[in-house]
């Protein structure tokens, strides 16, 4: 079974009468009107608690975060921070992720590709980001190359073990059936087995988004020099607690954005894939 | 017996075959002169120093260090989520009052966590479980929503036609259901906990495999801190086996529940 | 920022691999690459870049900055950068491992008297004193096996105590004063701005000055080039060195002026009444062996090396005589 299966779409969604964009609004406010109430409440906790509890120059008042957000936001600083960064990710997660489907489904179809690759997958899989930085940055630099390929590294692992497990999860008839064309392995790869293994390797790269994003900051921690791991670490080193903060506050807001924008994408080629099959 | 070892030795040998083949290349490269060997040791070299740590016990301490961190984090976090997990993905209440908090918590790289971490946990054990529990949490939780949705509801209605109440269908119906992708995030989950016990042995660190990569790096023994590295990746290698057999034996008890 | 910016718009058009940031036309311009912190240390450099000093050399120079100096010294291993502001700790270090570089200017120090750049602090009324006080209590510092952790134990040697009957606690600076504040550690050998924040918010006192009561004028970061690279492009280090030299004279003439405070709020993110404020270290044209001798006796003492240091052959002549 694959790690983060599959969204499966809500079964009120194939109910009838509950069409329409308003409806599914609707549906929603109310539906996570207590989740965002907790938040709210934790929020304003933390509001009080900075102005009469807790003095420190590390937990500074809600307040002041906001306004150190509105103040990065108007000097573009904050937008081109991000920017940096999520371009620096984007390119290191497709990188990593059409090589990880590629070698997923070698792995996965060929037995000897698999015993091969496998030990050599185990034995680097585990290997913590920060401790490869020092002999990366001797083959990469401190550029962009070095990030990228850190993110490339991480992203790498997730979505290759689902793109393997989703495979292994296909209904063995259909591949049986594909095998006996010898030929046409290549076809049956594409044709076969990736469609069937959408919903895992889909799953896989949802779980590695998020990885990425992560990833990105922290090799930005360390190898500076730009983004928002960077600025993160600046603004604590600068005394300027509020900036810091308002910098997680948006890392938290967009990358909840890009699981949500993910889903939707998911679900929408899923139920393309449900219908598909169900035919 | 016998047969089953050559057998597996059969099936590793490509695999070794390969990471055999790197590792040559790499010496020969070092011995060429073609990389600086300040930076990039020969991999004999390490196996020496790594053979000289292995000999005389220092790896012992560290390693110790190291795995407590992981386990205790570990064991608790995802207790915590599978917990909330099966209620999340069982009652939509629960589910509308915790997601958004989890999906805004996620992306959070844990170091950015660390002023508030420290200034309220102070420096110890705890702050280390909560940095390192914190990544085991979401692939379990996520996961386990995921596995609980999943079940087929036609088990839940027939349970329920028995008489089996609340508690009862979550543990002896839904759980064993969602249970192979509980795992599946489990072993993610171990992963990323190992990673994470490096990063804050790094941050804030007292010992610990990570601790001492790092401190080897500062200090420029290039040769001592690939040992550990070494170590470190062989340690994660043993964790993936360990968990493969457990979750085979796990399978099989899913399997054999019930239904 | 600007450079953060600039790069990030020309990465964006270039694509997936990026070459160095080097658009700027001039075809004599020398491309230099300097991997600097961000932090006071390196203002002289902030300085003569803001101040077109090193334009006026033929020098075009890009700076990476890290967040800590530990990716710096690796990077210029590699030659991915020429040239790097590196702590003397980590040089000396380097220098063990003969990893082939050599000290090409001044750079920052510690102070000859007080006040420092650096003190060590502890909850109001704490009573603790002299390093006796401290056997069976704990410290802060930021990282084990560096400079402060150094000076640290050299002051409670130094003042009668046993150095390995303390605790080192390792606290990123930034959380320092929250850590004594919460009891979590007895003190703190902090850096600035911190250490001025928390004694004006009375949440810590001053104990004592580690550096300047051990050793004075400590010479505590420079500029660090491999050997290879200095051979080669002798001219071009001197040409830096020149410009580097000619931002610690500004700097020295204009300290506490506004130009002053805004260029080093720019690379520091500091507030410039903040920089106002606080302790600084001195910048230095030149680096005293005799102050590298000293600190290295200190690094065998605590046992971070063994063994002899040819500390006149990390210097290069850069770095004894000022380059006019």
């Amino acid at each position: 079974m694959a790690e983060g299966a599959p969204a499966i779409p809500g079964a009120a969604d194939r109910l009838p009468g509950n069409g329409g964009a308003g409806a599914a609004l609707r549906r929603f406010m109310s539906g996570r009107a207590s989740g965002v109430l907790l938040i709210v409440v934790l929020l304003a906790l933390w509001q009080i608690s900075a102005e009469h509890w807790v003095k420190s120059e590390n937990w500074p008042p809600l307040t002041a975060v906001g306004q150190a957000f509105l103040d990065g936001m108007r000097s573009g600083e904050l937008p081109a921070v991000f920017g940096s960064s999520l371009y620096r990710m984007g390119i290191g997660f497709a990188i990593g992720a059409a090589l990880a489907v590629v070698v997923g489904l070698l792995m996965a179809t060929v037995r000897l590709v698999h015993r091969t690759l496998e030990p050599l997958v185990e034995l680097l899989r585990p290997i913590p980001i920060p401790a490869i930085v020092p002999p990366l940055i001797l083959l990469l630099g401190l550029d962009d190359k070095l990030k990228i390929f850190i993110v490339a590294f991480s992203t790498f692992f997730p979505v290759l073990v689902n793109t393997v497990q989703g495979v292994r999860a296909i209904d063995p008839v259909p591949l049986a059936v594909a095998r006996t064309f010898r030929h046409s392995r290549a076809r049956t790869l594409v044709r076969v087995v990736l469609p069937a293994s959408l919903p895992y390797i889909l799953a896989g790269l949802r779980i590695s988004l998020a990885l990425a994003l992560i990833v990105t900051v922290v090799a930005e921690m360390i190898a500076g020099s730009a983004g928002i791991g960077y600025y993160i670490v600046t603004m604590q080193y600068a005394m300027r607690a509020p900036d810091m903060y308002a910098a997680v506050f948006v890392l938290a807001a967009i990358g909840y954005a890009l699981n949500r924008a993910f889903l939707a994408a998911e679900r929408r080629l899923l139920h393309w894939y449900r219908t598909d099959r169900s035919a | 017996m016998i047969d089953r070892l050559a057998r597996g030795a059969a099936e590793r040998a490509p695999g070794a075959a390969l990471i055999l083949a790197l590792l040559a290349a790499i010496e020969a490269a070092v011995r060429a002169g073609a990389v600086n060997v300040a930076l990039v040791p020969a991999p004999t070299r390490i196996a020496e120093r790594l053979g000289e740590i292995i000999a005389s016990g220092a790896f012992a301490a560290p390693l110790a260090a190291t795995l407590w961190l992981l386990f205790s984090a570990y064991f608790a976090a995802s207790a915590l989520a599978v917990g909330l997990g099966l209620l999340m993905g069982r009652y939509r209440a629960v589910d509308n009052l915790f997601e958004p908090l989890i999906e805004l918590l996620r992306p959070l790289p844990k170091p950015a966590l660390l002023p508030p971490l420290i200034l309220f946990l102070g420096l110890g054990a705890p702050m280390k479980l909560v940095i390192v529990g914190l990544a085991v949490f979401f692939p379990v939780v996520i996961n386990t929503v995921q596995g609980v949705r999943g079940v087929d509801p036609v088990l839940i209605d027939t349970a329920r036609t028995f008489g089996h109440g609340q508690r009862n269908i979550l543990l002896k119906v839904i759980l064993p259901s969602a249970l192979p992708f509980i795992l599946a995030g489990m072993r993610v989950s171990l992963a990323l906990g190992l990673i994470l016990a490096v990063i804050a042995e790094m941050l804030a660190g007292t010992g610990g495999l990570g601790y001492l990569v790092l401190d080897m790096q500062r200090s420029f023994k290039v040769t001592d801190m690939y040992a550990w590295l070494v170590l470190l990746a062989v340690l994660g290698y043993a964790l993936n086996a360990g968990f493969n057999r457990v979750e085979r034996r796990a399978a099989h008890w899913a399997l054999a529940q019930p239904t | 920022m600007t450079l953060t910016r600039r790069r990030f718009t020309a990465a964006a058009a270039a694509g997936a691999a990026l070459p160095l940031l080097a658009t700027r036309a001039h075809a004599q311009a020398v491309k230099l690459r300097v991997s600097t912190i961000p932090i006071i240390d390196t203002a002289g450099m902030q300085v003569a870049l803001a101040k077109g000093f090193f334009k006026d050399e033929g020098l075009e120079i890009d700076t990476t900055p890290t967040a800590g100096g530990a990716a710096g010294l690796p990077a210029l291993a590699a030659g991915q950068v020429q040239i790097a502001f590196s702590n003397i700790i980590s040089t000396v270090l380097a220098e063990k491992q003969n990893l082939g570089f050599q000290i090409i200017s001044g750079g920052s120090a510690t102070s000859d008297a007080p006040p420092d750049l650096a003190g060590l602090v502890t909850k109001p009324g704490a009573g603790l004193k002299t390093g006796k006080d401290f056997e069976g209590k704990s410290i802060a510092v930021n990282t084990r096996n560096n400079i402060i952790w150094l000076y640290a134990r050299a002051w409670v040697k130094k003042t009668g105590g046993d150095p390995d009957k303390v605790t080192y606690l390792e606290v990123p600076f930034p959380q320092m004063i929250d850590a004594v504040r919460g009891g979590r550690g007895d003190a703190a050998f902090v850096v600035e701005p911190f250490f001025s924040a928390g004694r004006a918010a009375n949440a810590v006192e001053l104990v004592a000055w580690p550096y300047n009561s051990t050793q004075k004028r400590i010479p505590v970061a420079q500029f660090v080039a491999s050997k290879a690279f200095i051979a080669a492009n002798a001219g071009t280090i001197e040409k830096f060195v020149r410009a580097y030299n000619k931002g610690v004279d500004w700097m020295n003439a204009n300290k506490g002026s506004d130009e002053w405070a805004g260029i080093i709020a720019g690379y520091t993110r500091l507030k410039p009444e903040q920089i106002k404020s606080i302790g600084l270290p001195l910048f230095d044209k030149t680096v005293d062996p005799k102050g590298i001798d000293e600190t290295v006796a200190l690094m065998r003492d605590h046992k971070m090396i063994e063994g002899p240091v040819d500390t006149k052959a990390m210097l290069y002549k850069t770095a004894v005589t000022a380059v006019k």
